[in-house]
């Protein structure tokens, strides 16, 4: 599980991360309001589940990591501290992906 | 009338001389086939004979030459040799065989692997799926039931469109299928079988709306699925979305949205047709 006081192995687990924007290779649509991408680069879909899609709004390049999970926690209704290491997790994948960038 | 030698063919030019000269219409384009043999045409228009140019001319396409001489077939698309036989029906295999590659390779829009059939009730269902997946004889199966036969193997899109161009080849059946469907007992492996000896076609271009996922289980089971799952299903049954990634995806996310997804459980061809008949004639 990442630590959000540290940097985790992608160097995602830093509140203060700016997270996002996607990659040029990334598109993304929308179906059924989930986000649905199109990886350029390895030719191949991933369908978002509807939190994860959130997650992917939220991933602009304009947000830190700890503003997302902030937000998620206000929309979701939950403590931001429960749902944090989520969040990082599935950050972590998409920077793993070259799918998200990070700064 | 006297035509130019073929490259690909045998014999001198006085040999060259086409009895028959068909034009079917497949997908976008013309074909035209000139042949020299009697038999060889008229097998072919039992398969294709459906396939009639309609009134606006399609784009013109290929040329194929059927040379038969001393018992060999030499069957030549344009200047290159398809192949060269003394079995009249491999060479219509490997004829049909390479328009279906030709016509497909030069598509320009986004193209998947899959049966499409329309129902009288103007649904469109497409079932994708890889080769040896059933889609055809379960293609075959709708149009038995009373679907509308648009294509047993490939959805073709106009890029950021739903719409699904027919395309009218013959529908390859396993000896196997054929039994299952009880068309014809004869044993001879995979065999081209004219729609119209099945049921009805549909000529003009459809909406799709409907995305059927074939899972073979024992228990018959149609199930409503998220349409998002039919996003990544498209784009892994297209054979050319490489070409055109973002257009692709915008045309497989577009079909995605616009239509319903389900997840259609069966063993058997058969009954699994009857359940989609009898659901679709049903309205929503």
């Amino acid at each position: 599980m990442p630590n959000s006081a540290t940097n985790s192995k992608n160097g995602t687990g830093i509140d203060g991360d700016i997270i996002g924007p996607p990659f040029e290779h990334v598109i993304e649509a929308e179906v059924d309001g989930d986000i649905s991408l199109y990886d350029a680069e390895r030719e191949r879909v991933i369908v978002l589940n509807p939190t994860a899609s959130d997650v992917w709004r939220l991933a602009d390049g304009e947000m830190t990591l700890r503003q997302i999970v902030d937000a998620l926690a206000a929309a979701y209704q939950a403590d931001p501290d429960a749902i944090r290491a989520d969040v990082e997790e599935l950050i972590d994948s998409l920077v793993d992906q070259r799918l998200l960038r990070t700064r | 009338m006297r035509m130019t030698r073929r490259p690909g063919c045998q014999g001198d030019e006085s040999d060259h001389q086409w009895r028959r000269s068909e034009t079917y219409w497949l997908l976008d384009r013309t074909i035209r086939v000139r042949s020299q043999s009697d038999p060889f045409s008229d097998a072919l228009a039992v398969v294709l004979g459906h396939a009639t140019p309609p009134h606006r001319a399609a784009r013109a396409g290929d040329s194929y030459f059927i040379c038969a001489r001393d018992g060999t077939y030499t069957v030549c698309r344009e200047r290159t040799r398809v192949v060269e036989t003394d079995s009249m029906a491999r060479a219509m295999e490997l004829l049909l065989a390479d328009m279906n590659r030709h016509i497909l390779f030069s598509y320009r829009g986004f193209a998947a692997h899959a049966g499409v059939v329309r129902h009288p009730s103007g649904r469109t269902l497409i079932f994708p799926g890889t080769s040896g997946a059933g889609k055809s004889t379960l293609t075959a199966a709708s149009v038995l039931s009373g679907f509308e036969y648009l294509s047993d193997e490939a959805l073709c899109v106009p890029y950021g469109e739903v719409t699904a161009l027919p395309y009218l080849k013959p529908i390859n059946l396993s000896d196997w299928s054929r039994h299952h469907l009880d068309i014809d007992g004869e044993v001879v492996g995979e065999k081209p079988i004219s729609p119209i000896a099945l049921g009805d076609v549909h000529r003009t271009p459809a909406t799709v709306t409907d995305i059927v996922h074939l899972h073979r289980e024992e228990d018959l089971n149609l199930n409503a699925l998220g349409s998002n799952r039919s996003v990544g299903t498209l784009i892994e049954m297209s054979f050319n979305h490489f070409r055109k990634p973002e257009q692709a995806f915008r045309t497989a996310t577009r079909l995605a949205a616009g239509a319903r997804s389900w997840k259609l459980s069966y063993d058997s061809a058969i009954s699994a047709a009857h359940l989609l008949f009898e659901r679709f004639s049903r309205p929503e």
